[in-house]
């Protein structure tokens, strides 16, 4: 049912009229005040609906998932409002692993270092006194 | 009503959302679901059946959606399903005398409702007279719900969610003198029915 293909008008009494309706009208787009008045009073009375406590976006994402027999909205990914939060979890899951691996290979790195760079007699930092 | 949703309105966009691309489907709920479920509760007055509404709203665009051809704009298109659904429930809800539905939430129809005699529209120069604007609002609602379901939504499509008239043709897919004409018929209606019960309570 799209709008292109949405349901067609109902072929009550009132639609039957149509026609009619088209060859009769003669209305001037102008409203009398108190018309006027009514339709202020109408717009104010409809103006706040009572608010949703919260979306309904969940909701749909179950009904379409029930109705597709879990084809759509398999998976919790899916039912992101948006992609970004994905992307930002994987970024975030990558540097926490980035960030594991470094703390577990440091002590290796520099028992490695230790041993490839011996203290140098001469080196001034060793704090050691070459002996002549 | 009609927003702007241009992001959403863009070839790519549509043709993305006709192949069903979930999380753009996301997007087009959360930046509809509002107007989506304002115009249902505007038409059928009752919080949860327009949540529910919504709620089908939605599924039969998602189900729809690759068929959208583009005539229209993608919000116009959905209303049009709105409305479509909101008119089809009332039908069945008629069938099956549901009046419980049909009503305006209660909260907001008994306001000012237990002292609503003596008004006339327009009358403001009382102390009181928000309390009145609201004893006048709650009529009106009543009123609104008394008429026929055509008449209602074509009100709140013109004179309350403002749209143009081009925008209600597509919407009901009337013809536009059909929607003047019966615009007007309703605006007479409500004006008589409100006049009617407002000088009923003079008595």
């Amino acid at each position: 049912m799209n709008s292109d293909q949405a349901p067609p008008p109902s072929e009550n009494s009132a639609e039957m009229q149509s026609n009619a309706d088209q060859e009769n009208f003669s209305e001037s787009e102008s409203i009398d005040q108190s018309t006027e008045e009514l339709l202020q009073v109408l717009g104010r009375a409809l103006a706040e609906p009572p608010e949703i406590k919260r979306s309904l976006l969940v909701p749909i994402q179950n009904r379409i998932h029930h109705t597709t027999r879990g084809r759509y909205f398999r998976d919790r990914f899916s039912r992101l409002k948006e992609p970004l939060p994905l992307i930002l979890m994987a970024s975030i899951l990558v540097l926490m692993l980035a960030a594991a691996i470094f703390f577990v290979f440091q002590p290796i790195f520099e028992a490695e270092k230790a041993v490839e760079r011996p203290p140098s007699p001469t080196d001034p930092f060793s704090g050691e006194i070459p002996s002549r | 009503m009609v927003q702007s949703s241009d992001s959403l309105e863009s070839a790519d966009s549509i043709a993305r959302l006709k192949q069903r691309d979930e999380h753009l489907f996301n997007r087009l709920v959360r930046m509809h679901e509002g107007n989506v479920y304002r115009l249902i509760w505007r038409m059928v007055g009752h919080q949860q059946e327009a949540e529910d509404l919504t709620q089908e709203v939605f599924v039969q665009v998602f189900r729809a959606l690759p068929t959208f051809r583009g005539d229209s704009k993608l919000t116009t298109w959905i209303y049009r399903i709105a409305v479509n659904l909101t008119k089809n429930r009332g039908k069945y809800l008629s069938r099956r005398h549901h009046k419980g539905h049909d009503e305006f939430d209660a909260e907001k129809m008994n306001k000012a409702q237990k002292t609503a005699q003596g008004i006339t529209m327009g009358e403001n120069s009382r102390p009181d007279e928000m309390a009145i604007g609201r004893q006048a609002e709650s009529i009106v609602l009543q009123c609104l719900q008394k008429l026929p379901d055509e008449y209602r939504q074509l009100l709140v499509l013109r004179d309350v969610e403002h749209l143009s008239y081009d925008e209600v043709t597509k919407i009901t897919g009337l013809a536009q003198g059909t929607v003047k004409s019966r615009l007007h018929r309703a605006r007479a209606e409500l004006k008589a029915s409100v006049n009617e019960r407002l000088e009923g309570g003079e008595r």
